[in-house]
């Protein structure tokens, strides 16, 4: 029984259910990642509703292709994100400031109440919390347009 | 009370007799009312005796009966020789002679236990200065290390200590050449038009109002040469300015790293005596003013230098009498600065120290505003504030006071210079001994030249104020750490983790906290510390880390003395867990990596998982990626305690310390972290302190230390069965329990 692949399971709840190699049934699983600013898609984790770990990857790639589907919509599902796209507008170029942005999950508002809430992860990436607690991905602030970079510098 | 005696200057508290090797002789400075009387105590030979401030004297053949007591109270100490249980005589002291006469206290013991002279000699050759356990060198009295900063300390800040900045400036002579001579350019370019307007004048303007036809030619020539001259220094100025202020920041900025690895290297004695806000202010702001010092100001003096010299050449090559009329107020200029020159050091050297207070309130309460909230204390914090700041307008205030005077008598004399020079000037063309072009050159350098005595006279509060910070930097780069780095480390072989403690002895300045601490601990193997609080665990844990060094006997790893063995090197091998874990401002995936960056994020993860720290942190929401702010305080106690645990664990040492890992949470918590320590503790040796005593049921020894002393060692039944200090410990801490039970119950 030590050879099966583990599998993800989802019943009409939407609950997740992880059955281990052994077959073992653990209902109320979620995934959780180690590393999800620094290195998203090592390390996952599935932790048990008690939250206590059950099972890890260090990687997902090489796993069974429907494993990692599965694995990959439930991380989707737990992780709000969205990727900044394009800053549209600022209300004022100071704290606290109103932005107009585009994200990769539609144009919406964002409020930057400190510069506090703008957390640089290693050299290009930016991470923007929100008054909501939403937070903003900046996935390569080097790689924005000439004027969302401009609006989002004074701000750094 | 005898006040010449009280008066007199301090004599050196012991002075080798010169005759004898061995003899000690120590001035006494109390008497038995502790009045401040003087009086002798000398051990020559074996023969002990006291001259009194009267000229009479006393004395006692050592024999080996005898002894000498000696303790201190508020700033008193006392004497005693006792011959068995009687006591002979008593002397009192302060805390000057307190370092003489622990020696002469030695010096006693070892001539009452009939040691020989040579061996006695041999000992005060290496004798160590008690407050910072250097070794002083044969025939002098003093440490070396204690007395040097004390004498700069007492100095008077000095502007010479602004030469000792050269020492940053070297690395950069070449530029700093290069602005000189631009500097003595650009000053000459600026000086050239007020003497063209010589020629300008007497060739061209006069003779046209005479009447003559105006020489187009020549007076394009010189308006153009004007232009030029104009051109020139500003180009040369903007060179110049550009250069030397660039070399200034990184002067700056050599000046604050260098400062601040220096404190970094100092040992924790340093840090224990000095306050957070006072160093932030010395390395932040302090070295920022000496830079704007060096880029601006002193800059702006040596162009004024500069100036003012060709001026007066330039002056006295024209009209020599003219030029002595012009240069009258100078010496009275020189002479103000003198008297205010003094007045201004000292309240900017006070401006600069409330400054650091100010600093001081910052970096106290922001870290502990929980406990100023709990105490509802705001107001109070408030208050300190805004006293401090009231302390600092005085300061400011008095040193306004003078430079708001010192200014306007600077351009009063100037103005009234230029008065002079007028009216002996026309005094003189009325003479007909000058031309109007010389007396309008002289009024055009004569405006330069005392605006620029007017803003070199300024010099005098920016070099006061930098010399009063460079004066506090220079404190910090003078001390030198007391656990000294061997002078030829031998490099440390595979770790095996033996470490033995022979005859070690520790003092806290003159409180012995450790004495003749004897322990042999065999690789992997795990040691239980037990005692009360204050009974020394914590200084010995210090000592094994080599935090502070032992002030009698050694420590030694695998047979090595660790004052032999290179710090940082061996501070690798070793794993502290401290009873308040320090987390700095960064992920928890950084704070576990802080003693190894290099470890990937598998190693990481591993390291957590032992610690059992795994679980929590992935049910963060950005699991390692969070940020724990400053000292972790997003986090709980044990969560804390379980990442410096697994961050211990990471760098894999062979030597573990574990001060009270665990005493500072709930015992759930406590169970938890007991799991990780048990996959730590496997296969290293460590030293586990801890209070409750369940903790250490697991340790191979148990040693009870009790007033800085080794009572017991043995094992947990052993030491049951003997029934001594540990049995009432045990005793004790299952009654408490026992009635921490009850309580629960009770409360439930
Ligand atoms: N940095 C210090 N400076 C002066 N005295 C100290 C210092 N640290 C500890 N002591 C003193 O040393 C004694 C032992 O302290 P410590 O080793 O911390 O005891 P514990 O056994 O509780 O860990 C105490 O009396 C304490 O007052
Ligand atoms: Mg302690």
């Amino acid at each position: 029984m030590n050879d099966r692949v583990p599998r993800l399971a989802r019943d009409a709840a939407g609950v997740l259910s992880w059955i281990d190699a052994r077959g073992t049934v653990h209902r109320g699983v979620h995934l959780v990642q180690a590393f999800p600013l620094t290195a998203p898609g090592e390390q996952v984790s599935v932790v048990s509703a008690e939250g206590a770990e059950i099972d890890a990857f260090e990687r997902l790639d090489g796993l069974d292709p429907a494993l990692r589907a599965a694995i990959d919509a439930a991380l989707a599902e737990r992780e709000f994100m969205p990727v900044i796209e394009r800053v549209l507008s600022v209300s004022r170029h100071w704290v606290p400031s109103t932005l107009d942005i585009e994200t990769d999950r539609g144009p919406t508002q964002l409020v930057l109440e400190s510069e506090e809430a703008i957390r640089r992860i290693g050299p290009d990436k930016l991470l923007i919390r929100d008054s909501r607690g939403i937070c903003f991905v900046v996935k390569s602030h080097s790689g924005l347009d000439r004027r969302s970079r401009k609006l989002l510098e004074r701000f750094l | 009370m005898d006040t010449d005696a009280a008066a007199a200057p301090k004599v050196p508290a012991a002075v080798p007799h010169p005759g004898g090797a061995g003899s000690h002789r120590v001035e006494l400075d109390l008497d038995l009312e502790l009045r401040f009387v003087r009086s002798l105590l000398e051990l020559a030979g074996d023969c002990l005796r006291w001259i009194g401030p009267g000229g009479e004297q006393r004395e006692w053949r050592v024999t080996p009966g005898m002894r000498l007591g000696h303790e201190a109270h508020a700033g008193a100490g006392r004497l005693q020789l006792f011959d068995g249980g009687t006591c002979l005589a008593t002397w009192r002291h302060t805390q000057d002679a307190f370092v003489a006469v622990q020696r002469l206290r030695d010096a006693f013991a070892r001539v009452a236990s009939g040691r020989s002279q040579a061996a006695l000699h041999d000992e005060e050759a290496s004798a160590r200065c008690p407050i910072c356990r250097t070794s002083i060198p044969a025939g002098q009295v003093d440490c070396p290390q204690c007395d040097a900063p004390e004498g700069t300390e007492a100095a008077a800040p000095s502007t010479w200590i602004l030469l000792r900045l050269w020492r940053f400036a070297r690395p950069y002579k070449r530029s700093l050449l290069l602005g000189f001579v631009l500097t003595l350019a650009s000053t000459f370019a600026t000086l050239v038009p007020p003497y063209l307007t010589m020629p300008l004048m007497d060739r061209v303007l006069i003779p046209t109002q005479r009447g003559e036809a105006l020489d187009v030619g020549l007076a394009t020539g010189y308006l153009g040469a004007l232009l030029v001259a104009a051109l020139v220094a500003w180009g040369l100025g903007y060179w110049r300015t550009y250069i030397l202020a660039l070399v200034a920041e990184r002067i700056g900025a050599d000046m604050r790293n260098i400062t601040f690895s220096h404190l970094l290297n100092l040992s924790l004695e340093y840090f224990g005596g000095k306050r957070t806000g006072d160093l932030i202010a010395r390395i932040g702001a302090e070295t920022d003013r000496i830079c704007v010092f060096l880029s601006l100001q002193l800059l702006d003096f040596a162009t004024d230098l500069v100036m003012i010299t060709m001026t007066a050449v330039i002056l006295a090559s024209i009209d020599p009498l003219l030029a002595v009329v012009t240069l009258a107020p100078l010496p009275f200029i020189v002479w103000l600065v003198y008297l205010v020159r003094d007045r201004l050091r000292f309240g900017f050297e006070q401006i600069n120290r409330t400054w650091g207070e100010v600093t001081n309130v910052l970096a106290d309460t922001i870290p502990g505003i929980r406990v100023v909230k709990a105490f509802a204390q705001e107001s109070r914090e408030v208050n300190r504030f805004a006293e401090l700041n009231q302390k600092n307008l005085r300061m400011n205030d008095r040193v306004n006071r003078v430079w708001a005077l010192f200014a306007p008598t600077v351009t009063l004399l100037t103005e009234i210079g230029l008065l002079v020079v007028w009216a002996f000037g026309i005094w003189q063309v009325a003479h007909d001994r000058v031309s109007i072009g010389v007396l309008t050159a002289f009024l055009a350098y004569i405006g330069r030249f005392f605006t620029r005595v007017d803003s070199m006279s300024r010099i005098v509060s920016f070099t006061q104020q930098a010399a009063a910070g460079a004066k506090r930097i220079f404190d910090v780069l003078d001390c030198v750490p007391t656990v000294p780095p061997p002078h030829q480390p031998l490099p440390l072989a595979p770790v095996e983790g033996r470490i033995a403690l022979r005859d070690v002895t520790f003092q806290y300045g003159n409180h012995t906290v450790l004495r003749d601490i004897n322990l042999e601990i065999a690789p992997g193997e795990l040691v239980g510390l037990i005692g009360h609080s204050g009974s020394g665990k914590s200084t010995l844990a210090n000592l094994i880390c080599r935090f502070y060094d032992v002030s009698q006997g050694s420590i030694s790893l695998d047979g090595r003395d660790v004052r032999t063995i290179d710090i940082a090197q061996y501070r690798k091998h070793i794993g502290v867990v401290l009873q308040e874990p320090f987390l700095f401002f960064g992920t928890i995936a950084e704070n576990i990596a802080y003693g190894k960056p290099e470890a990937t994020r598998a190693d990481i993860i591993e390291a957590a998982r032992a610690a059992n720290a795994h679980d929590f942190i992935l049910r963060l929401p950005f699991g390692y990626d969070s940020v724990v702010g400053e000292r972790g305080q997003a986090l709980s106690g044990g969560e804390r305690q379980r990442i410096s645990i697994a961050r211990a664990l990471l760098t894999n040492p062979r030597i573990l310390i574990l001060d009270e890992a665990t005493s500072a949470v709930d015992s759930t918590t406590e169970k938890e972290i007991q799991k990780a320590l048990d996959t730590l503790v496997q296969g290293r040796t460590t030293i586990a302190i801890a209070h409750r005593l369940s903790t250490l049921r697991k340790a191979d020894r148990l040693v009870v230390l009790d007033k800085g002393e080794i009572v017991e060692v043995g094992t947990h039944d052993d030491l049951l069965a003997r029934r001594g200090a540990y049995y009432r410990f045990c005793v004790n801490q299952s009654q408490q329990e026992g009635g921490g039970a009850m309580l629960l119950e009770v409360g439930a």
